[in-house]
């Protein structure tokens, strides 16, 4: 990474600062962040292809196990 | 010389008493329930870190933007927030110094150093070096050089003026270790700088 060296450079007012300072934005772009993030859960949870290979999936694991402990009992 | 840059303590700003720590995590707590308490954090954290991502970058909206990122990351992950007996800027630190790198990293925005020329004179004379302004160029190569873990030591000790306690909280590392490891820097610092100026 190249790096570059600025030497006394002019400070920030606090002034400055404070203009960008905003809570009440920060907590709105959480809100929506959130509400974005809990569509995308409910989204991943109605996907097909997610819910077709969850019952694959879990219907080799019951087929797997049911057949050792039939076959471990014979 | 180099054992006084270990030993000398610069800033007492981090220093919290046990009181101070506690009421912090009380906020934090409350935070962690409802997002409208996280403002006395934001409050007093604010400078401190716009101050540190706009040490490292040249644009200043780019750092603006970028403390605000920061703070959204804290508050989306204040829940995973456990405290360890050290203040809640240290978490921060942590955050902005990840999305600073990764701003670097996926923009190719140069890496920025900023310092006084105080600062580099207080370097020349840790490692024993009487200052001159014809150092000021070597040194700054010198510094240019180091790699990035090395170059946030001698950021944050020299160019932030950060006490110990502090260094070691962001780096997550023993402040012995990180003692050792500015002293290793600085000795390597002098040896490029008396090989430079040969």
């Amino acid at each position: 990474m190249a790096t570059k060296f600025n030497l006394n450079r002019q400070p920030v007012s606090d002034d400055e600062i404070n203009t960008h300072k905003d809570f009440d934005k920060l907590v709105k772009k959480f809100k929506e962040q959130s509400i974005e993030k809990a569509r995308s859960d409910v989204n991943f949870l109605k996907n097909k292809k997610i819910t077709y290979s969850t019952i694959i999936a879990g219907a080799t694991i019951f087929c797997t196990v049911t057949y050792f402990t039939v076959f471990k009992n014979q | 010389m180099l054992l006084d840059a270990v030993n000398m303590e610069f800033s007492p700003r981090y220093h919290h008493t046990t009181d101070m720590l506690l009421n912090e995590q009380h906020i934090i707590e409350a935070a962690k329930q409802n997002p409208e308490h996280f403002a006395p954090l934001y409050d007093k954290y604010y400078k401190q870190i716009f101050g540190y991502v706009y040490q490292r970058m040249d644009c200043k909206e780019t750092a603006f933007d970028l403390t605000a990122q920061v703070f959204l990351k804290a508050l989306s992950n204040i829940e995973k927030y456990e405290f360890k007996g050290v203040p809640f800027a240290s978490w921060l630190y942590r955050i902005a110094h990840s999305e600073v790198m990764q701003m670097f990293r996926n923009n190719a925005k140069l890496r920025t150093v900023n310092a006084d020329v105080s600062d580099l004179r207080h370097i020349c004379e840790e490692v024993e070096e009487e200052y001159m302004e014809q150092y000021n160029g070597v040194l700054m190569t010198v510094i240019k050089e180091l790699p990035e873990d090395e170059l946030q030591l001698i950021e944050l000790r020299f160019f932030e003026k950060r006490a110990f306690k502090e260094i070691a909280d962001i780096l997550e590392i023993t402040e012995t270790n990180a003692k050792v490891k500015l002293y290793r820097i600085l000795e390597r610092v002098k040896k490029k700088l008396t090989k430079k100026n040969k």
